[in-house]
């Protein structure tokens, strides 16, 4: 039977009561030092779906993994990753479960807050006359977004941090103590940042930024 | 260069604050450990069938732009 896998985590992770996708028990086992969770699934409730059902799904995947990640480290999957049954999940145990071991070691106390840069578009602003002058007013533009993510970087002690730069915003990543999430939560609604960039943080969230697929 | 306050708003990390659709469908759908081999996702009634860990179906805006249209009859 097909299994959705959720996440992977230290062995001793305590479970969840949460239903999973659409309605499937969320069940785990222990294969390599590690706790999998996984539901059953009928081949009729393969993650394939559309619409309003493909929300509801992602929602409740997520809902299961911050259920598990208030508790425990967690390494998710990405939604959907299905498997052919029981036997592959004792392969990619043993393929893929040293690294993902030492990943969970390393994040063990750590969470990941996402904070997504964009600069507020000003009312009548001029549309540039020149490419030349696209190019520099564009520049300036991510010279902004550049200061504002130092601004968070700065901000507090963390111990990894990553950017995505995308054509008009930025993506930042911060890995921190989850100890300190909700103080610095508090701060970040208080930082001073450049005129016209706007930030919104959200997190905790299991650092998955910060795993590197060893795969790829 | 001036500051300006008040432009940062956070989401989670209190019980009176969730997550929005997009941070979640951005988190389980773009993060998070890939396993090689294809993998058949549906969005909008398209089925898209994508090998390897590196490709992008989709910006996360684009697919809620498609499931939030209204649906077409079946045929």
């Amino acid at each position: 039977m097909p299994l959705l896998l959720y996440c992977v985590a230290p062995e001793n992770a305590p479970g969840t009561a949460l239903a999973g996708v659409n309605g499937n028990a969320v069940t785990s086992t222990a294969l390599a030092g590690l706790r999998w969770f996984f539901s059953d699934i009928e081949d009729s409730q393969s993650p394939r779906s559309e619409g309003q059902q493909f929300l509801a799904e992602a929602r409740a995947f997520n809902a299961v993994l911050q259920d598990l990640f208030a508790r425990t480290p967690v390494l998710p999957f990405r939604y959907p990753t299905s498997i052919e049954n029981r036997d592959a999940l004792g392969t990619l145990a043993a393929e893929r479960g040293s690294a993902m071991f030492g990943f969970l070691e390393r994040i063990a106390d750590k969470a990941q807050l996402d904070v997504r840069l964009t600069l507020r578009q000003s009312p009548g602003e001029a549309p540039t006359p020149s490419g030349s002058d696209y190019l520099r007013a564009r520049a300036g533009r991510r010279a902004l977004l550049k200061n504002a993510a130092q601004v968070f970087r700065q901000a507090a002690p963390v111990a990894d941090f990553k950017v995505t730069e995308g054509p008009e915003n930025f993506r930042c990543s911060l890995l921190v103590s989850r100890s300190e999430v909700v103080l610095l939560l508090q701060r970040m609604r208080t930082l001073e940042l450049p005129e016209g960039v706007a930030a919104a943080v959200s997190g905790p969230w299991p650092p998955t930024a910060f795993w590197e697929d060893e795969s790829r | 260069m001036s500051a300006r306050p008040h432009s940062v708003s956070t989401l989670g990390g209190d019980e009176d604050s969730e997550f929005s659709l997009l941070d979640i469908l951005d988190h389980v759908l773009n993060a998070g450990v890939v396993l090689h081999g294809s993998v058949v996702i549906s969005v909008a009634g398209v089925d898209l069938v994508y090998l390897g860990v590196n490709a992008v179906l989709t910006s996360v805006e684009t697919a809620l732009r498609h499931i939030n249209k209204p649906q077409p009859l079946n045929r």
